[in-house]
């Protein structure tokens, strides 16, 4: 309807207009032509039934040509449009192809869009659905080994509401462990941010009825955190006062039998010191039982503050604390949540304190300074050094307490992020029956490299090995091996300035036949992967060793870039920008064969090999590959 | 010289006194450490061979308690708590030697010797 009134309107602005520019034309030409004009009104009006029709023939001429445009066209465009709106509603709708063909083209066009997008919609579903059956299966592969852990288990996020839980852990701390819970209302709050500055420590607790050992590890990258939870088991081995009972009935047994070899008579005499020995022995072996330490050890450095934060925490005290040179480095033993809390029993009204630690022998003396008369030692400080093998006295105004220590072993922190299980996606790891038909980034590799005291497989040694895992294109960099061998002869300048070993830095290491196995058990079920990896294996090969297919990243290099020139390790990794570290140690140059594979594994998929066969047979055909060591 | 013995032991102090007194010494015994300190109030001691480990009130409160001044005895700590820590808190508290049961009676006498030296 709306269609019709459009046409007659435009039917008549079209009929208005020309009329209305004829009119103007006639009007402006007959301007001041009196007479002319009489004369056209006369011929005009003796041919008005001609000049009608004319108009009439003019008038349908016009219809003609606007009727197919509003009534086609437009309404046909209008009527594609809502059935294209229908398709958003139902994908599988089909468009009516009416009108005009243009319009018909572009109906079609929608048509396709339209099925693709409902194709499209099916495939991120089918992903959708894959990726979640994936995390699913995950999930309970990740829940059954968190239930079936004999430890308890939460997980809790920064506020200290439980996520996660195992049924341990419900076992140890009670009902009141629940999803959405608070832990706070479960264990002491300072124990908690007391164990979280010590994630690697065990500490005593009370739980349901039972005594704890927890241990809280903080995940920094979440801000939430982990409890590991067990029934702390009571130690085995002797217990120190029976072992001080032992000691005191024995050194007066022992004292007896002494005595009496000493006044015994001369037909006694043998029996006497038959009983002296025997008591000697028993005194060799009572001074080398030791009752088991009941508390963990702690770095000097990191036992003052804690302790001076557990003051303020528990008391709002600010003690200040100086740790003496001496002490730096001596790991202390203390349970130190029991001592902090000892501490503030104890410090209950002390406003101003100062604490100072000092190596003393093999214990650290800390002495607590204040401003009057040190304050009694609370019970339960003492019970905390006494359980650490401690003492523990005042001094007027100083209060010492002496806790076992030792020289911290000189072993640099490890570097790095926190440890953590890696969890692998499996499903890239796809073996077929054939190994060459594996897809080249589905399959586990181990990158390799050897250092050697020649260049002569048949007369030179291996001095180094090193290897690291690959799955596909991942560097599983914590999966790596590393060992030294001493060949048994001395090491020829030219090799020990390529590699920097020589044979005196290598006396004392395992033979090549003791590590071995474990390189085997290493390389065992992976493709061996390596630059110039000829050379290695017909070391590998005389040793033992025989494991093909090998994949040599000096081959690749040559498939992948035929016209450039250097083909070295340290030119690959230059140009992958793969960081060169620990170039010639045998460990450094597997790593970067590993990177360096790993970055080619793209450009070799997008060259259009598929399967480890293809790139195989490809790298066959180079004329480099024929090279034999 | 006076010798005191404090130890809860039985079988320690027989051969103590025993042998204390056959190298010429004056010996008391006591089994707890406020026996000793009744004894130490009474009469001076030259020499205290003290236990750490007794009913009541321990060895280390005994050596807190001694008699000050130009009575005060000399203390030999002789214990089955032979840690690092107990000695050096029984030397700090004011003890002249330490010994860790179980002893030889050779060495005891030889220590008990050398303290009383010096008197």
């Amino acid at each position: 309807m709306r269609e019709v009134l459009r046409f007659l309107g435009a039917l008549l602005l079209g009929l208005l207009l020309v009329g209305g520019v004829v009119g103007l034309a006639l009007f402006l030409l007959l301007q001041g032509e009196e007479a002319l004009a009489r004369e056209f009104l006369e011929l005009a009006r003796a041919k008005a039934p001609l000049l009608l029709f004319v108009a009439f023939l003019f008038a349908l001429v016009l219809g003609a040509l606007l009727h197919p445009l509003f009534l086609g066209y437009l309404a046909a465009t209008r009527a594609l449009g809502q059935e294209a709106e229908i398709l958003l509603a139902n994908p599988g709708h089909r468009l009516p192809l009416r009108g005009p063909l243009e319009l018909q083209a572009l109906g079609r066009l929608v048509q396709r869009l339209a099925e693709e997008k409902a194709a499209l919609e099916k495939e991120v579903e089918a992903k959708v659905e894959e990726a979640k059956a994936l995390l699913e299966r995950e999930r309970g592969v990740l829940s059954a080994l968190i239930a079936h852990l004999p430890q308890g288990v939460v997980l809790a996020n920064p506020k200290g509401q439980v996520v996660l839980y195992n049924p341990p852990a419900r076992r140890l701390l009670g009902e009141g462990l629940g999803a959405g819970k608070s832990l706070f209302g479960l264990l002491d709050r300072g124990l908690l941010a007391h164990a979280l500055r010590l994630p690697s420590e065990r500490f005593l607790t009370q739980g349901r009825g039972e005594l704890l050992s927890l241990q809280a590890v903080p995940l920094k990258e979440e801000g939430s955190l982990l409890l590991i939870l067990e029934a702390a088991r009571e130690e085995k081995g002797v217990d120190e006062a029976t072992l001080h009972r032992l000691k005191d009935k024995l050194s007066g047994l022992k004292a007896l039998v002494e005595l009496w070899e000493k006044e015994a008579p001369k037909e006694a005499l043998s029996l006497a010191q038959a009983a002296k020995e025997a008591a000697e022995d028993l005194a060799k072996l009572i001074r080398a039982l030791e009752p088991p330490p009941r508390a963990a050890e702690v770095l000097a450095e990191d036992l003052l503050p804690l302790l001076a934060e557990a003051l303020e925490r528990e008391l709002g005290v600010h003690p200040g604390f100086t740790l003496g040179e001496t002490a730096r480095g001596l790991l202390v033993r203390a349970d130190t949540y029991a001592l902090s809390q000892g501490l503030a029993a104890t410090l209950q009204d002390a406003e101003e304190v100062l604490l100072q630690a000092e190596a003393q022998d093999r214990l650290l003396r800390l002495s607590l300074l204040f401003p009057h008369p040190a304050p009694e030692a609370h019970p339960s400080l003492l019970e905390a050094v006494e359980r650490a093998g401690g003492g523990l006295w005042r001094e007027e105004s100083r209060l010492h307490l002496l806790l076992p220590a030792q020289e911290a072993p000189r072993i640099p922190a490890p570097s790095g992020p926190p440890p953590r299980a890696e969890v692998f996606d499996l499903s890239l790891l796809q073996v077929p029956e054939e190994l060459e038909e594996a897809p080249i980034d589905g399959l586990l590799y181990t990158a390799f490299d050897l250092e050697t005291t020649g260049l002569d497989p048949e007369k030179d040694a291996i001095i180094a090995l090193g290897g690291v895992h690959l799955l596909g294109s991942q560097v599983l960099r914590q999966e790596v091996y590393e060992a030294l061998v001493d060949p048994g002869r001395p090491i020829p300048k030219a090799s020990t300035e390529v590699h920097g070993l020589t044979w005196e830095m290598l006396k004392g290491k395992p033979r090549l036949e003791e590590v071995l196995p474990s390189f085997r058990a290493f390389l065992q079920d992976t493709v061996l992967l390596a630059h110039n990896g000829a050379f290695d294996m017909a070391f590998l090969k005389r040793a033992g060793i025989h494991q093909p297919p090998l994949v040599d990243t000096l081959l690749l290099a040559h498939l992948l870039f035929p016209d450039l020139k250097d083909h070295a390790l340290e030119r690959l990794a230059e140009r992958f920008g793969v960081p060169v570290l620990g170039r010639h140690t045998a460990l450094g140059d597997a790593l970067m064969t590993a990177e360096v594979f790993a970055r080619m594994v793209p450009l070799l998929k997008g060259r259009g090999f598929r399967t480890l066969g293809e790139v195989l047979r490809a790298c066959e055909r180079l004329p480099l590959a024929r090279l034999q060591y | 010289m006076r010798i005191l013995v404090v130890d809860d032991e039985e079988s320690i102090l027989v051969p103590l006194e025993f042998l204390l007194r056959k190298a010429g010494h004056e010996v008391a015994l006591a089994k707890t450490g406020e026996e000793a300190l009744g004894f130490l109030a009474k009469s001076p001691f030259d020499l205290v061979v003290l236990d750490l480990m007794l009913p009541g009130m321990d060895g280390f409160a005994v050596l807190e308690r001694l008699p000050q001044g130009p009575t005060k005895p000399k203390v030999l700590v002789l214990t089955a708590r032979g840690r690092e820590a107990d000695q050096a808190k029984a030397l700090a508290l004011g003890a002249a030697a330490f010994m860790a049961k179980p002893f030889g009676i050779g060495d005891l006498l030889a220590q008990v010797e050398r303290l009383l030296e010096g008197k």
